[in-house]
């Protein structure tokens, strides 16, 4: 299609097919260098760094406060991307490089830690406001190429974009660095006994890799705007770019920025209303019909860490007494308050920690118990979310609709993507999630008509039976702490059942679970309808009681969220997200009142809990009660756990 | 029993497995040997469909089951065990053989039930930790388990599907004399009992002359004879390929 | 003439997580020597290697090479100071051509035995694929390839898991030439083996382990003549006896 209109307007302009042609190649440009530092860091370490778009980010501010300071572009161009490659290989050693044995999910978290930390430093420094930064001087004005008349610098960033991408794919080919960590890619064990120490290369990658998205930070700010929402959109275009590519493959990340820039580039031009799908709609057609990615291969090199139990950390055994005496004292928490002005905030505050429990439980189930890591839980958030808005306004403020209507969809829908992605293990997984996600979001933006924009729209109270509304702080409390507590116990028996064992099977090895014969993607699948059914209720129950739904609720900022809760808490116990979701929110609300910078401390919490404590707040209990002496015995698990090393110890 | 024509599975340039026409009766043990690197595993990968042949078919009990699914292949009543022991590794000897058993169960993909409900399955279950001298084991994490006692829940994996044929892919994979002679007894104690044929890939030449009733020997992907034990030790091309000559 | 260890491995024991697979495995190679270590599959021959290599730490005893106790150090470390190390699974570099897994082998050595262009003139089959991937060679032609890179690094001891496992009874014979050919360089070599035939050949001492300890050390000439002992460790002869039935 985008080809005959392509040649229909050859017909009436020579100068607007070129224009268009050097435009899609400007942005092409732009991409393949967005794109080939997350390749890299990819391709090599089996890093996705949600912290790309932030160095990419960081590279445009620090150009800009260089150009401030010294007057020159090109002392900016290549002084900002060396100090943000310091902070890289910084972020490398003090974290990721202890970690990459684990499994990749807690990779992505330090990365998105670190995103936290860097979003709010560049904040803290630049303020939110957009800058300005000029054209430098020497690239101003326009020159011509045959029919047109286009701007120096877009030519330059054509021309050192090309140069940039040929140097780095020179450095893989040719030199000694680049065969060493293309042969470590393959096999680190043996380039180890080459007398090479593989672990310095992994950290020099992670350099280059964000130096790479410094550099196309730099080369942007000039013609486009620099500002705090520049790193997420730049890490979305390198998620897309990549996927589509073929995640690792550097080539297929060149191949994949030139079919997007132009295809891009078309569209904003012929099909203006369609422009915000371009990423999104190539990305769904290459995972439907080659899911590894253009130049991909689906060959999968060592076995990524599993995501089971450390046996030497044991949660925190969770009796039903207990969790009697929790809920009881949560039931009657509203009436102990007596100031009203507190007790509304502190209340409200509390049923709001409830629905992030059951969000991060419903991303335990997939996460914890099948080992699949999603991160476009947002996804089933923002349905259920949507759900109640649209059906208040266009028909009824029944709450007990509205729910069914919310789990429904959220439910549709997730079945949905566990089939897309059900072939998909390890990162891939986490990739197609994402762009799932971020789909819906564009999706939520762009059909302004029947979703209000970027604005939302707000909503009636919902009323639950007709006569209560939801919307009230207390009815609200009991109405979430119900659904907490049922939807605590209908997913712990449903992990208790056959179908639950199954589940844990696939996540300790699916080839073993499919050799005595179960149908792992169909068990995918439901478990998957089963967890967007729950994050719809979390959805669901937000818009209840803010009265008021927006895009922001699919934002992928969302998931990121929910796996902190998840492994917050402590991943694959059920109750630990809960706990986690829970803190998370109850923090992030309270640091809020007293810091501008809260997210900043949030990381900060986020990296420490992965390095130190990857089983969770629920082992902290645990270390706590044997630090105090209590008699181990007491818990069953701990006596499994003795029983295991004796045994060991006699052979 | 088993059948395949043509066989033939290419990696690239590699013919891993070439035009391999075997047929399996339902008596006794076959074993398949051959140096490293002949093809054996891959053999098994084809036959059990972890793999899809480049080339030819394979017979199941009359019926073609080339390039069906590996969890179909285990409902016709083939199962396998893996070179390198795949087990559940963060969950007990207990959860690991009562998933593998409860995949026979049609409530196996039961949701609003506890798993410990199937009694069958749990019966079972017990039967064979006991019949795999894994009883006493059975709370402890399979990654925990010694080498041997993890080859021997590897075997229950495969077992526990209750199969009518067997494929064993060297069940005595780094054990020592003892251990593996040990290991071996058990193994045809269980076939035994259970009515189950087995086909064998095994290192170890003298242990496999000793038990088995026909061996097929694979060199380079292609087989190089077949025989019971006696005819397999007087062939000359397998001396000289595979054994040595001997003695000098 | 007595001549100096250049590797002593003396009383080690390793493990990979659960149970013991070595336990106060001794060994040592002398300057110019071919030792030969024999045993079963699983008998711990590779986690021996593996070892010596620093890829596993030893749980006790001590490695010393050249004088120096190279225990502790890790495996990169031990390369640089002149082990190499062919593996039994080969382990060359797949998505890399000929070329670049040689250039591999002494990406961090310059002071290899030989150099690229005299690696590729004594196997002249890896010469004309030298542009191919290593995929793409066969058996023998990757395990050509697996010692001609050792031999691009500094070598002072060459450790080789199995080399000839399941090669063709040509190439095994191309292989033991091989062999034979660094061993007329004087490189001390210290040779894994199932193959009983091919220690014989090329060795001058031999070691057996059995489920991971030492049980017989002597020269080669001793174990050719030993039925007895080539029987009860290793599975051949020429009659087989009935003791499976235990």
């Amino acid at each position: 299609m985008i080809h005959h209109i392509s040649l229909a307007a050859f017909d009436v302009s020579t100068t607007q097919l070129v224009f268009l042609l050097l435009n899609g190649l400007a942005l092409s440009m732009l991409y393949i260098l967005i794109a080939s530092g997350f390749a890299v860091i990819f391709g090599i370490t089996d890093v996705l760094n949600f912290a790309h778009g932030i160095f990419y980010m960081l590279g445009a501010y620090l150009a800009f406060t260089v150009v401030d300071a010294t007057g020159s572009f090109f002392v900016a161009l290549i002084l900002g991307p060396l100090v943000v490659a310091g902070l890289g290989i910084a972020v490398e050693r003090l974290t990721l490089h202890h970690i990459y044995d684990r499994s990749p999910l807690y990779h992505v978290l330090i990365t998105f830690g670190v995103l936290l930390i860097v979003t709010d430093v560049v904040e803290l420094i630049w303020g939110t406001g957009t800058k300005f930064f000029p054209t430098p001087e020497l690239l101003g004005g326009a020159i011509a190429i045959g029919p047109v008349i286009y701007p120096r610098y877009r030519i330059f960033t054509i021309g050192a974009g090309a140069l940039i991408a040929f140097l780095t794919w020179a450095l893989f080919r040719y030199s000694d660095f680049g065969l060493i960590v293309r042969a470590g890619a393959q096999d680190k064990q043996t380039v180890r006994l080459m007398g090479v120490n593989i672990g310095r290369y992994y950290t020099l990658i992670f350099g280059l890799g964000t130096f790479l998205a410094a550099i196309a930070g730099a080369l942007a700010a000039p013609f486009l705007s620099v500002n705090p929402e520049m790193g997420n959109e730049a890490l979305i275009i390198a998620f897309v770019v990549v996927a589509i590519g073929g995640l690792g493959s550097f080539g297929g990340s060149i191949v994949a920025g030139v079919i997007v820039g132009f295809v891009q580039t078309f569209t904003n031009t012929f099909a203006s209303e369609l422009s915000g799908f371009v990423l999104y709609g190539l990305l769904f057609g290459v995972l439907v019909l080659k899911p590894e990615g253009i130049l991909g291969t689906y060959e999968i090199r060592e076995q990524a860490a599993k995501l089971s139990y450390d046996e030497t950390i044991k949660p925190v055994n969770l009796t039903d007494r207990r969790v009697m005496a929790v809920v009881g004292l949560l039931l009657i928490i509203p009436f102990v308050s007596r100031l009203p002005s507190v007790s509304q905030y502190g209340v409200g505050l509390i049923a709001l920690m409830f629905v992030w429990g059951i969000f991060a439980l419903s991303l335990d189930t997939v996460i914890g118990y099948t080992g699949l890591i999603s991160f476009g839980h947002a996804a089933f958030y923002g349905i259920g979310s949507y759900a109640v808005a649209l059906l208040t306004v266009n028909f009824t403020n029944s709450f007990v609709i509205a729910l069914a209507v919310a789990i429904l969809f959220a439910a549709a829908v997730a079945w949905l993507v566990g089939a897309i992605s059900a072939r998909l293990s390890g990162l891939y997984f986490a990739v197609v999630t994402f762009a799932v996600g971020q789909m819906l979001y564009q999706l939520a933006l762009s059909w302004s008509s029947f979703t209000g924009g970027s604005n939302g729209f707000a909503i009636d109270h919902v009323m639950l039976f007709g006569i209560i509304d939801l919307s009230e702080t207390f009815a609200f409390y009991y109405i979430s702490l119900l659904l907490l507590v049922s939807l605590y116990y209908v997913t712990k028996r449903i992990m208790d059942s056959p179908f639950g064992l199954q589940l844990q099977a696939i996540r300790e090895s699916e080839r073993r679970a499919k050799f005595v014969g179960y149908d792992t993607n169909k068990a995918k699948r439901r478990i998957f309808a089963i967890s967007g059914a729950i994050g719809g209720v979390a959805g669901a129950l937000v818009t209840t009681r803010q009265t008021f739904t927006s895009p922001d609720s699919l934002y992928w900022i969302v998931s990121g969220d929910a796996l902190f809760a998840v492994i917050l808490g402590g991943v694959g116990t059920l109750f630990g997200p809960i706990i986690g979701g829970a803190v998370l929110i109850g923090l992030d609300q309270l640091l809020t009142i007293y810091f501008d910078q809260w997210r900043m401390i949030l990381g900060f919490v986020l990296i420490v809990i992965v390095l130190f404590a990857p089983r969770g707040l629920v082992s902290f209990y645990y270390i706590l009660e044997d630090a105090l002496g209590n008699d181990r015995d007491a818990d069953p698990t701990a006596s499994a756990g003795s029983d295991a090393d004796s045994i060991n110890g006699d052979k | 029993m088993l059948e395949t024509k043509h066989l033939t599975k290419k990696f690239g340039e590699l013919q891993a497995v070439s035009d391999v026409n075997l047929s399996i009766s339902r008596d006794g043990i076959h074993s398949i040997i051959g140096p490293n690197g002949a093809g054996k595993s891959t053999l098994f990968h084809l036959l059990t469909g972890y793999l899809k042949p480049t080339e030819g078919e394979i017979r199941y009990n009359e019926e073609d089951i080339t390039g069906l699914a590996p969890r179909k292949i285990v409902r016709k009543g083939i199962s396998r065990s893996f070179q390198i022991a795949d087990l559940f590794e963060g969950l007990t000897v207990k959860e690991n053989l009562q998933i593998a058993t409860q995949a026979l169960d049609e409530k196996r993909n039961a949701i609003w039930m506890s798993s410990d409900a199937l009694t069958t399955t749990l019966e079972k279950t017990d039967q064979l930790m006991a019949d795999l001298e894994l009883s006493e084991l059975s709370d402890v994490r399979a990654d925990a388990l010694s080498h041997g006692d993890q080859r021997k829940l590897e075997m229950g994996l495969a077992l526990a599907v209750e199969p009518d044929l067997i494929l064993l892919d060297e069940p005595t994979a780094g054990m020592g004399k003892q251990e593996s002679v040990q290991m071996m007894n058990l193994i045809q104690r269980i076939v035994n009992d259970r009515d189950i044929k087995l086909i064998l890939i095994e290192h170890d030449i003298e242990m496999v002359m000793q038990i088995s009733d026909r061996i097929t020997v694979l060199n380079r992907g292609e087989i190089l004879a077949e025989g019971d034990p006696k005819e397999i030790q007087a062939n000359e091309r397998v001396q000289e390929a595979y054994i040595g000559t001997e003695g000098e | 003439m007595e001549r100096d260890p250049i590797l002593s491995v003396d009383r080690i024991s390793s493990s990979y997580g659960s149970g013991l697979v070595l336990e106060d495995v001794s060994l040592s190679v002398k300057e110019g020597e071919v030792v030969g270590l024999l045993g079963r599959n699983g008998a711990g021959k590779t986690t021996t290697l593996r070892s010596i290599t620093g890829v596993i730490k030893p749980l006790a005893g001590t490695i010393e090479f050249d004088g120096r106790d190279i225990t502790d150090l890790p495996d990169y470390e031990i390369s640089n100071l002149g082990i190499s190390y062919v593996v039994e699974e080969r382990a060359v570099f797949p998505d890399l051509t000929v070329e670049e897994n040689l250039r591999m082998g002494g990406i961090k050595q310059s002071d290899g035995i030989m150099t690229i262009e005299e690696i590729l003139e004594w196997m002249p089959r890896l010469e004309e694929r030298k542009s191919l991937k290593a995929s793409k060679l066969s058996g023998g032609e990757q395990q050509m390839l697996a010692i001609g890179r050792a031999l691009r690094s500094k070598t002072e001891l060459l450790l080789l898991d199995e080399p000839t496992e399941g090669l063709a009874p040509q190439i095994v014979q191309d292989v033991i030439e091989t062999i034979r050919r660094i061993r007329d360089q004087d490189i001390p070599i210290l040779l894994v083996e199932q193959n009983l035939n091919t220690v014989l050949e090329v060795a001058d001492r031999v070691y057996i382990l059995e489920q991971g300890r030492n049980v017989y050390e002597g020269s080669v000439t001793d174990l050719r003549n030993d039925d007895a002992t080539q029987q009860e460790f290793l599975g051949v002869g020429t009659e087989l006896t009935d003791k499976i039935t235990d």
